[in-house]
């Protein structure tokens, strides 16, 4: 009798399994919080990928919590023998009447230099989190390869004043 | 001189001065009562006198000298009557006898022979001395060729006048046979002597014709007073039998259901000792019955031993029997169960095995039945012959002995319960199984309730019933409220993953966030429901255990146990069975 009401209360357990709570958001900045970055900080989102080999991607560059930005140097490595580059385009946080400016030197060497300025009808600088570009890649072999952003990225104030940035975030693609 | 002639001429006239008897005999429900033989035979000579044929409306007158006559009526297929009250009459005047009508021979005269030969049967299993029994078939038989007719004990025999009242209707015909009555009937003057006082004849088989009458004087002598009619076999269909309501009052005493004999005639009597009925009736009645029945036998022989005169040899017959009576009532060693026979056909009552047979099995029990015969003769029973008789149906028989008559039964079939092998003496029949408390908890364990259905207890039944279906309804909506906030939570957390706005992602994680709670809350409930409906099921099956009868009764006790007895390889025969249940 025990034995019959044990099976059907595990049953039943079984059956009612809660998921497991996860929130892994990295513009999430709680989230980024418990995993040791502080902000202001440069994210990927989505900062894990998962693809099939040639499949193109899309990869966003956030700044995090950031205050009166009004340009940026965003420099990115990725492994050139894994990730071909395929497009660059700008992103929404330094639009506002017009698209923003912005050039980048690629030199095929598996690094991306990004500039970028804003430009604002009623302010010269913008505030919180918000993505500078997107980058298009993709997977030439299968394999896990990195997107990381370089020491020497800069955030300006509109007095051209860096802003520390304290955390960096990191992105990876899984190519299968 | 003058005187002299005189004298002689009255002594002449006085010796042989003749009277004039007249009277009217008539044939039970014909119209046409010619031909019944009047005879007139002296007393003193013993001779026939005179004899007259009645006419067609059945006057008859003869001139007879006078004297002291037995006067007997006769014609063949009727019984023969005598003159009331005693068959004897002093005729010194012109005399009108009171009329008598003849009532015809009926089968069922073998009925009380029937009786008569279960008691000599059953006398023999009782050990009683040979030397009696042949006596008794002696004082009985006329032909002294078949032991079959003995003298019919009748317990409820009037006083002597009443008897020969009595039997005056009710004497047996000499043949009851259709070939008997067809051509070997012994003379008419024969008969009027040899049933004078009521006496039956000699033999009523095929054979009488041809047997060794004994002289009327003998038979009239031997057959005095209570002797019953003889055997009738089944070929006396043949013979015309008379309306049943006669027959009913002509038997009024010691007639039994006819259709009991059957192959019982057949065989010779079987062995009664042996039926099972017996244990049956052993049991029942004990066996101090048989005393009371030994004592109105003897009570009997004395009544008929008053009836015959000082220098009837019968008289010593009569008192041997009375001693021998008298002897056996006092003895203790003999087997009850025969007793009880004896005391069964003794009293005219039927074996219940032949009731069975005959498919009265409404009938009430033997004692019963012999109140029911003492005043209601039972019917015939249809043989196989019937269908050449005359006789009337069965259901025409039922209804003319109105009241206490018995369904014919089938011819034959009492003999082979005779002779029926086995009969059980004890067995212990298996019972149907008992309701358990094990039975009822594993009937509550399988679904709540049965188990106090099982044990009777409904309401509690129904009780548990309804609490596990409280439990399992609010199992089932905390389910639903599980289901519910998993769905919401995958959704929410999919906005939340893939949201880039800070306060939609904060805004998703939130409603993540309870949705999961609201997982974990639908979860716990439906946990703890089941934990109360899984402890609710087990309280019911305590109860059924607890609520279901208590039965002290294991496989053993239930051991069907038999022991019976086979007549035929005369062993006992015990059988046991284990049941391993």
């Amino acid at each position: 009798m025990k034995h019959i009401t044990m099976f059907i209360l595990l049953l039943l357990m079984a059956c009612a399994e809660a998921p497991e709570e996860v929130y892994e958001n990295p513009l999430d900045i709680e989230f980024i919080t418990e995993e040791g970055i502080e902000t202001p900080a440069l994210m990927f989102f989505p900062d894990e990928i998962n693809i099939n080999t040639n499949e193109i991607f899309t990869v966003s560059v956030y700044a995090l919590d950031v205050q009166n930005v009004a340009g940026a140097y965003i420099n990115i490595n990725y492994d050139q023998d894994k990730l071909m580059l395929i497009a660059i385009n700008p992103g929404t946080f330094f639009s506002d009447l017009q698209d923003p400016l912005y050039f980048s030197e690629t030199q095929n060497s598996g690094k991306i230099e990004l500039y970028t300025v804003f430009f604002g009808a009623d302010s010269s600088s913008v505030s919180g989190t918000g993505s500078f570009f997107s980058i298009m890649f993709s997977a030439l072999v299968s394999g896990a390869s990195s997107l990381t952003y370089g020491t020497d990225c800069e955030l300006v104030n509109p007095g051209d004043n860096q802003i520390e940035i304290k955390g960096y975030g990191e992105g990876v693609v899984n190519a299968h | 001189m003058r005187r002299l002639i005189f004298s002689l001429f009255v002594l002449i006239t006085i010796s042989f001065a003749t009277v004039t008897v007249d009277g009217y005999a008539y044939l039970e429900n014909q119209s046409d009562h010619s031909g019944i033989n009047v005879i007139f035979k002296s007393r003193y000579t013993d001779t026939v006198s005179e004899s007259v044929t009645t006419e067609k409306n059945g006057y008859f007158t003869v001139r007879v000298e006078t004297n002291n006559y037995f006067i007997t009526y006769e014609k063949d297929g009727y019984f023969s009557e005598d003159v009331k009250p005693r068959g004897t009459i002093e005729l010194d005047a012109n005399t009108t006898l009171s009329s008598v009508t003849l009532i015809k021979w009926t089968k069922l005269i073998k009925v009380a022979n029937f009786i008569e030969n279960k008691v000599v049967a059953n006398f023999r299993k009782l050990n009683f001395p040979q030397k009696l029994l042949e006596k008794t078939l002696l004082a009985d038989t006329t032909s002294q060729t078949r032991p079959a007719r003995r003298h019919h004990p009748d317990t409820s025999q009037p006083p002597a006048s009443a008897t020969a009242i009595r039997f005056s209707k009710n004497t047996a015909p000499p043949e009851t046979t259709g070939e008997a009555g067809a051509s070997d009937q012994p003379p008419a003057n024969n008969l009027a002597t040899r049933f004078s006082k009521n006496t039956v004849p000699p033999d009523t088989t095929e054979e009488a014709g041809t047997s060794n009458q004994l002289p009327a004087s003998n038979l009239a002598t031997r057959f005095s007073k209570n002797i019953v009619p003889p055997e009738t076999t089944g070929e006396a269909g043949s013979s015309d039998q008379p309306p049943a309501s006669n027959l009913a009052t002509r038997f009024s005493k010691n007639v039994i259901l006819s259709g009991m004999m059957g192959k019982e005639e057949a065989s010779d009597q079987p062995e009664t000792s042996q039926s099972p009925s017996l244990y049956w009736w052993a049991g029942k009645y004990g066996r101090s019955s048989f005393f009371s029945v030994a004592k109105e036998q003897i009570k009997k022989y004395k009544a008929a031993k008053d009836l015959l005169g000082q220098n009837d040899p019968l008289q010593k017959e009569i008192d041997k029997r009375i001693l021998e009576l008298e002897n056996l009532k006092d003895s203790s060693d003999v087997n009850s169960v025969t007793f009880q026979s004896v005391i069964r056909f003794s009293k005219n009552t039927v074996p219940p095995e032949m009731i069975h047979e005959a498919g009265a099995n409404d009938q009430p029990p033997a004692r019963n039945l012999a109140t029911r015969f003492s005043k209601n003769a039972v019917p015939p029973e249809p043989t196989e012959k019937e269908g050449s008789s005359d006789q009337p149906s069965a259901r025409n028989l039922a209804t003319r002995f109105s009241k206490n008559a018995v369904s014919t039964g089938v011819p034959g079939k009492t003999a082979e319960d005779t002779q029926q092998t086995i009969t059980t003496k004890y067995r212990s029949p298996r019972k149907p199984l008992a309701k358990t408390k094990m039975d009822a908890m594993m009937r509550s364990l399988l679904f709540p309730g049965l188990g106090q259905f099982y044990a009777n207890q409904k309401l509690w039944g129904y009780g548990w019933i309804a609490a596990e279906i409280v439990a399992g309804g609010l199992i089932v909506m905390n389910y639903s409220n599980y289901k519910t906030a998993y769905d919401d939570y995958n959704d929410y957390h999919t906005s939340y993953a893939n949201a880039t706005d800070p306060v939609l992602i904060a805004h998703y994680k939130t409603q993540s966030q309870n949705s999961h709670e609201n997982i974990e809350s639908a979860r716990d409930g439906m946990i703890n429901m089941a934990g109360i409906a899984g402890v609710i099921w087990i309280a019911n099956a305590v109860h059924a255990y607890v609520a279901a009868p208590y039965i002290r009764q294991t496989a053993y006790n239930e051991i069907p146990l038999q022991l019976a007895y086979d007549q035929n390889t005369d062993q006992f025969k015990l059988s046991v069975s284990i049941p391993l249940d």
